[in-house]
């Protein structure tokens, strides 16, 4: 092959698509040719580039329109036809592609059945609080910082790691929590412990970024790789929210659990360190909560499960 | 009640699916509350705009809401929620080509200024910019491909999920990726390796010591 080798089939080279003979003929010349070969390699880091890109994650606005919607829909789902069995009916309103082909979620979910007028009315109400809704979407995105920035720390493909530890002494922007799943069931009695425990394997003020997220509870295995978007927005609302004026931040989220009276729920565990700002921490004041602090409507100190303050591993 | 509440949220998906079919309004919003941020995740790269995201998720779980009795129970819920988004972007981006320049929204500016600033202070490879250019460049390519790239090198699902979510076969989704990315190059290439910082002049000048 004499002539150079276009992107797109070194880029199914590197899939393994290109025939026998073909791929051949592909890596005989890459190995002969700069050009071609700095061409691949650049291919090869597109991948990279792509992974890296952060997107916002979900704002509390669109999550609220979204809940919005879907309870209008299931206020109108069991107001339609009480002893009607909701799925033969709701079928009936749809069109065959999975998903709505339908205008804009403006005015869809009421459309075959508005005969009621004061529901459609209800809805009109929803839809106009949601867009305003929307409008203020702004602010609360700004305020989410906190996600994003710890999603690309924990899936930050290597680097980071050398930087870190100046920059734990910055401002407030270079401020970038752990976001953990360490798996732990928090309780009252044992939080002593299961702090240190979780220190230990994660101490957020070591500057090796070693602190990564220790195994894949669960969830998150799905993809293998933890992305901003696996950090709910309503952990930076609810740290935003305890932060008040004081602006401390936590070092260390361990995204968990929380274990009483016989029930477990998801909490989150925030850990603060003494000496904010600094690397060196004596130790950690550890905060458990249950989600839904940050929500507009609960002083955070009520979503508090249990605290303390564990000496630094 | 609140161990009612407690159950519905040990639920595995399929079953929170069926009861939701059944009439239980509770199990829904369950179902929303896990899979919205990853939902989100998909739609706000497919359509790289947060506003069109916002409503291609509202459709697609108004759409799921409604089509639950349709989920055959031999895929995972995530895979059928993930169909259901794309398919959802894919009527947005159609709807979008319908109806050519719409116009820039304050809403979308501000994610994207947040998404600038957010990248923290001084960034020497000029990646705060990142964002918006492969955006661009996601939305130069054919859906297809943008679609494989999103879920395979974006989210970084494997290949084989991917083609589940997308119900082609897993050498589609590697030919989709490889095209798109081949396609991608030359947009993306200034992105890559901060490069030779020698362009600006280095302080270190050469071995003209005098």
């Amino acid at each position: 092959m004499t002539s150079h080798v276009d992107a797109e089939t070194l880029a199914l080279s590197a899939e393994g698509l290109l025939e026998h003979h073909e791929e051949d003929a592909v890596q005989q010349h890459v190995a002969d040719c700069a050009t071609c070969a700095a061409q691949r390699s650049e291919l090869a880091d597109v991948p990279q580039v792509l992974a890296e890109v952060s997107a916002p994650p979900l704002p509390d606005s669109i999550a609220a329109r979204l809940d919005d919607v879907l309870r209008a829909e299931a206020g109108n789902r069991s107001g339609s036809g009480g002893s009607e069995d909701s799925g033969g009916s709701v079928s009936a309103a749809e069109a065959p592609g999975v998903a709505g082909s339908e205008p804009p979620g403006d005015v869809v979910p009421m459309r075959r059945r508005f005969g009621s007028s004061h529901r459609w009315i209800n809805y009109l109400a929803v839809a106009a609080a949601a867009v305003v809704v929307v409008g203020g979407g702004s602010a609360v995105v700004r305020n989410l910082a906190v996600g994003p920035t710890a999603g690309e720390q924990l899936s930050g493909p290597a680097g980071g790691g050398a930087a870190e530890s100046s920059a734990h002494k910055d401002s407030a922007l270079s401020y970038q929590p752990l976001v953990v799943r360490s798996g732990t069931v928090y309780t009252a009695a044992g939080i002593d412990e299961q702090a240190a425990s979780v220190l230990d394997g994660t101490d957020p003020a070591a500057s090796d970024g070693s602190g990564a997220p220790q195994g894949d509870a669960d969830g998150s295995a799905q993809d293998g790789r933890a992305g901003s978007s696996d950090i709910p927005p309503d952990v930076s609302s609810c740290v935003q929210s305890l932060a008040g004026d004081s602006g401390d931040q936590p070092l260390l989220i361990d995204l968990a659990e929380y274990s009483s009276g016989g029930s477990t729920d998801t909490a989150w565990a925030m850990y603060y360190g003494s000496r904010p700002g600094d690397e060196a921490q004596d130790s950690y004041d550890v905060v458990v909560l249950a989600p839904g602090c940050g929500t507009e409507d609960s002083a955070p100190e009520d979503d508090v499960l249990t605290r303390t303050t564990v000496p630094a591993p | 009640m609140t161990t009612v509440i407690d159950a519905v949220q040990e639920l595995p998906d399929k079953e929170l699916l069926s009861r939701h079919a059944q009439g239980d309004d509770r199990a829904f919003g369950e179902l929303v509350r896990r899979h919205r941020e990853r939902m989100w995740a998909v739609a706000i790269r497919v359509l790289g705009d947060s506003e069109e995201a916002a409503d291609a998720l509202q459709d697609a779980f108004l759409s799921a809401f409604r089509g639950a009795h349709r989920f055959r129970g031999e895929a995972q819920v995530s895979t059928w929620l993930h169909r259901i988004v794309i398919n959802a972007c894919h009527d947005r981006m159609r709807r979008k080509m319908v109806r050519p320049a719409v116009p820039t929204d304050d809403a979308t500016l501000d994610v994207i200024s947040n998404e600038r600033t957010k990248v923290s202070t001084p960034d020497p490879t000029g990646s705060s910019d990142s964002a918006m250019d492969v955006h661009a460049a996601l939305g130069r390519l054919p859906e297809d491909q943008r679609l494989a790239l999103v879920l395979v090198d974006m989210m970084g699902y494997r290949v084989d999920e991917a083609a589940d979510i997308l119900e082609v076969a897993p050498g589609t989704v590697k030919s989709r990726c490889a095209r798109g990315r081949a396609r991608l190059l030359p947009y993306l290439s200034h992105l890559r390796n901060p490069g030779p910082a020698r362009d600006v002049t280095s302080p270190r000048g050469g071995d003209r010591a005098s």
